[in-house]
């Protein structure tokens, strides 16, 4: 029996090692959050923030889906701005960020969160189904393992921010909940 | 110890496996492509990469018709872990009991001695562990995965037979395994430990292009265990004055592989466990060795796809063995006569295939529909028992098939209606349907209330239905046990740091199959006691901005035999947990405290277990130099003298648990 067994998982490994290093040859894709962390650089260069300075605070609010995944970003400069990564746990971090990317886990919290952004001049990104009707500015959501994003025109016009109209060409133009079409 | 010489081939080509594998997946690392810079791209651009498979959506635990605690690789580094067992420890109203060969998990205040984890249901990124002899689920050294390739696991507390069917009694145990994004190359881990515990770990794990990604994993873990173990119970000249030496080793041997590509992820795990029992149980020889191996292979091919909209399907097909073995010495002198060993074996054969379709559709905007059948074909369930000649020849097989349904219906945005049936027939003991009902209302943002109510059953398991050794009947009217449970739980987040949970329940189990002894002295499995638990548990979580993390939580359960009207044995009537995790230096240096206290709990003989106060501790950093993780932990701090109760199988009616003892790890990643 042990031997069957042994012999058994010998040719299995075997296998699977074989078809790993055929894919390894080949370029890796990126990651999910490594291409939405590339969008959030993007972004900077289709918005205009009012008397902002040359900095520009990218924050993640709750559990960090990124990872290492905004390296690539940090320090990066788009538009005259040096853009500026960070974690934040509490609401009242808000103010000093110029953009925050809201993670599912605080789906249940969306609310107070977004009652405490307002008038703090601030890009609300998600990437949870729903987060645009409930007022989110920008989310992303995942089409033929593409990422696409969609745009709530109604929180974009209560934000302060100047959104250039290539942005909203390149997107899925949503509105609040209850002014939904569909 | 004289282990048979197959054993040790078998490992040694599990060894040379799992180093070539290592070399070969290190070139292939190296040969990987590096990432271009998405930052130079134009963001029309963007919008046509293709990424790689994106996590699948994970329901949110306040979302959850029950109540969920999550374990997370991080806790896992932060305070010590070294099993699964470890981890439960730390989960709100529950315990384990080890007896020197098995840890058995209680819940809700019900901790049957001799229940080999049966009233669980423990599963394996969704894949069932419980062999099909004795249902026995292993959380201990034996849990056939390495503790350090779990992402988290998942503890869903009441019935779960209206998903899962079987086993899914008191509580579903979901062990998810971390991704292979989670590795990105090759990790090397190392530990040193009191009474020469030793553990060491290869791991390689990454993505490729067109979303393949794969992991594999090989570990040895070995311990020589507490050298001199004294049992009052034995303590004669005769019998080394009670005191078992050398008799307490363990070593498991595991090997890992996760490959996913384009919707198929195959996932192949084998464990090979064996342990030394220091007890004399079963009645053998006092301070001779008694051996225990268990021995797990798996293979599971999974297919996840979107079809149309949003109609997602999954479809699943796995094999699995758990071969069990031990040697046990017996004297079967005369008495008065010289003493004549023997060494007997006790052998049990498990094999089983099964496959799963499950459908997930939303249906007029409101309605989240799981849909889904199960086929498992038990091929071999086979009990053997002998010294020199065959004392128990039991062959069995048997089938299952199910099918069920869930509706998550969101009647109103804070207001969710979840019901869901399963039915299920066996070949063994016919049909049985079990639902689960639960009303989860948000009536503010930070509050949620949700009312359950559910049944579950667990079917005889191949042990209780065909053992017929010297001493046993077999009961052919034998049915499945059934438990239905209420529960209220309000969860409540409070600020922005702290989220709390009250919880209420009550559980009835009726037809408890339970051991029992006919008027000529023959054992019986019968289905005659009904017990009732009632409870209240209380939590509180926080996460606060510095790093600072913790968790609080007691439980009071009064669990009764209702004939009798006594509390059950092995059931503490307090539990309270406490963990907090210090950040010493931010994000790189943590303290991890942990206290359990466990009520006194009543044995077998009428006597008590004393209460429990159980202190652990690890000082863990990461990220200090380069990416070197390690970490010290002192478990059972103040050297804190306590037993858990023994079973119908100890002489000892209380089995003593290790004093202080200490570990050392290290972590690299390249």
């Amino acid at each position: 029996m042990t031997k069957e067994m042994t012999r058994l998982l010998i040719g299995l490994l075997c296998g699977l090692l074989l078809s790993a290093s055929i894919a390894g040859a080949e370029e890796a894709g990126p990651t999910e959050y490594q291409v939405k962390a590339a969008f959030l650089y993007h972004f900077v260069k289709f918005i205009d923030w009012p008397d902002s300075g040359s900095i520009l605070k990218v924050c993640v609010l709750g559990e960090d889906p990124f990872g290492k995944d905004t390296d690539a970003i940090e320090g990066k400069t788009a538009a005259g701005k040096v853009l500026s990564v960070a974690r934040i746990r509490s609401v009242h971090e808000l103010k000093k960020c110029q953009m925050v990317f809201i993670p599912s886990s605080e789906n249940d919290r969306l609310e107070s969160i977004l009652t405490a952004a307002q008038g703090l001049n601030l890009l609300t990104v998600g990437d949870t189904a729903g987060y645009a009707w409930r007022g989110v500015i920008i989310n992303f959501y995942k089409e033929q393992g593409k990422v696409r994003f969609e745009i709530n025109r109604d929180a974009a016009g209560r934000s302060g921010l100047k959104i250039s109209a290539k942005l909203f060409s390149i997107s899925r133009i949503v509105h609040d909940a209850g002014k939904r079409s569909d | 110890m004289s282990e048979p010489t197959r054993n040790s081939a078998a490992s040694a080509a599990l060894a040379a496996v799992v180093g070539v594998l290592i070399i070969l997946c290190v070139a292939a690392s190296e040969a990987r492509a590096s990432q271009r810079d998405l930052t130079q791209i134009s963001i029309e651009e963007l919008l046509d990469v293709e990424v790689y498979s994106a996590s699948k959506t994970v329901q949110k635990t306040t979302k959850a018709p029950a109540s969920v605690t999550i374990v997370t690789a991080s806790d896992i580094r932060k305070f010590g872990y070294r099993t699964l067992a470890d981890m439960l420890r730390s989960v709100r109203g529950f315990y384990i009991t080890y007896d020197r060969t098995y840890h058995y998990v209680g819940v809700r205040g019900f901790a049957r001695p001799g229940d080999y984890n049966t009233r669980i249901l423990l599963l394996l990124d969704g894949v069932r562990l419980n062999e099909n002899v004795f249902d026995q689920a292993f959380i201990g050294n034996d849990f056939p995965v390495d503790i350090d390739l779990i992402d988290r696991v998942e503890v869903i507390r009441g019935p779960g037979s209206s998903l899962y069917g079987s086993n899914a009694f008191f509580a579903v145990i979901n062990v998810i395994t971390r991704r292979a994004k989670d590795f990105g190359g090759v990790e090397v881990s190392g530990e040193a430990g009191s009474h020469e515990t030793y553990r060491a770990r290869l791991s390689y794990g990454d993505h490729f292009a067109n979303n393949a990604e794969a992991v594999f994993s090989g570990s040895h873990f070995d311990s020589r265990g507490n050298r001199r173990l004294y049992f009052s119970e034995f303590d004669e000249p005769g019998q080394n004055n009670g005191i078992a030496e050398g008799l307490d080793s363990e070593k498991t041997a595991r090997a890992f592989a996760k490959l996913s590509f384009s919707g198929f992820t195959l996932l192949a795990v084998y464990s090979r466990w064996q342990k030394e029992t220091p007890t004399a149980a079963w009645g053998a020889v006092f301070n001779k060795e008694i051996l225990s191996m268990e021995e797990h292979a798996l293979l599971d091919l999974k297919y996840e796809t979107t079809l149309a909209g949003d109609l997602s399907l999954m479809w699943r097909v796995n094999y699995n063995q758990h071969p069990y073995h031990s040697h046990t010495p017996y004297d079967y002198a005369e008495p008065g006569g010289p003493p004549l060993l023997v060494t007997n074996n006790d052998l049990s054969r498990s094999r089983w295939w099964g496959t799963e379709l499950q459908l997930n559709r939303r249906l007029f905007g409101r309605h989240d529909i799981v849909a889904g059948a199960e086929y498992r074909d038990n091929i071999q369930q086979d009990m053997k028992n002998y010294d020199i000649e065959v004392y128990t020849l039991s062959r069995s097989n048997s089938r299952i098939w199910a099918v069920y349904m869930q509706d998550q219906f969101n009647i109103l945005d804070n207001l969710v209606l979840n019901a869901g049936i399963r039915y299920d027939h066996y070949s063994t003991v016919g049909s049985t349907a079990n639902p689960r009902i639960a009303l989860i209302y948000s009536p503010f943002g930070q509050t949620t209330f949700k009312l359950l109510y559910g049944t579950a059953f667990r079917s005889p398991d191949a042990y209780e239905l065909h053992y017929e050794a010297m001493g046993y009947r077999i009961n052919p009217s034998l049915k499945p046990e059934k438990i239905r449970t209420y529960e209220l739980v309000w969860e409540q987040q409070i600020g922005d740091s702290v989220r709390g949970t009250a919880a209420v329940f009550s559980n009835k189990i009726e037809d408890l199959i339970t051991l029992t002894t006919d008027p000529d002295d023959f054992l019986v499995f019968r289905n005659v006691a009904t017990v009732e638990a009632e409870g209240i548990e209380l939590g509180l979580e926080g996460k606060w901005e510095s790093g600072l993390t913790g968790r609080i939580s007691y439980t009071f359960q009064e669990t009764k035999d209702r004939d009798t009207g006594n509390i059950l044995t092995n059931s503490p009537r307090h539990l309270a947990k406490i963990n907090v995790s210090i950040p010493l230096l931010r994000e790189k240096i943590f303290l991890g405290l942990e206290e359990q206290y466990a009520g006194k709990r009543k044995t077998l003989r009428g006597l008590d277990a004393k209460a429990s106060y159980v202190t652990n501790a690890t000082l863990f950093s990461q990220r200090l130099v380069h990416n070197l993780e390690a970490s010290v932990s002192v478990y059972n701090l103040f050297d804190f003298r306590y037993g858990d109760p023994g079973s119908e199988e100890h002489v000892q009616d209380i089995i003593q648990q290790d004093g202080r003892s200490f570990r050392f790890k290290a972590t690299y990643r390249f």
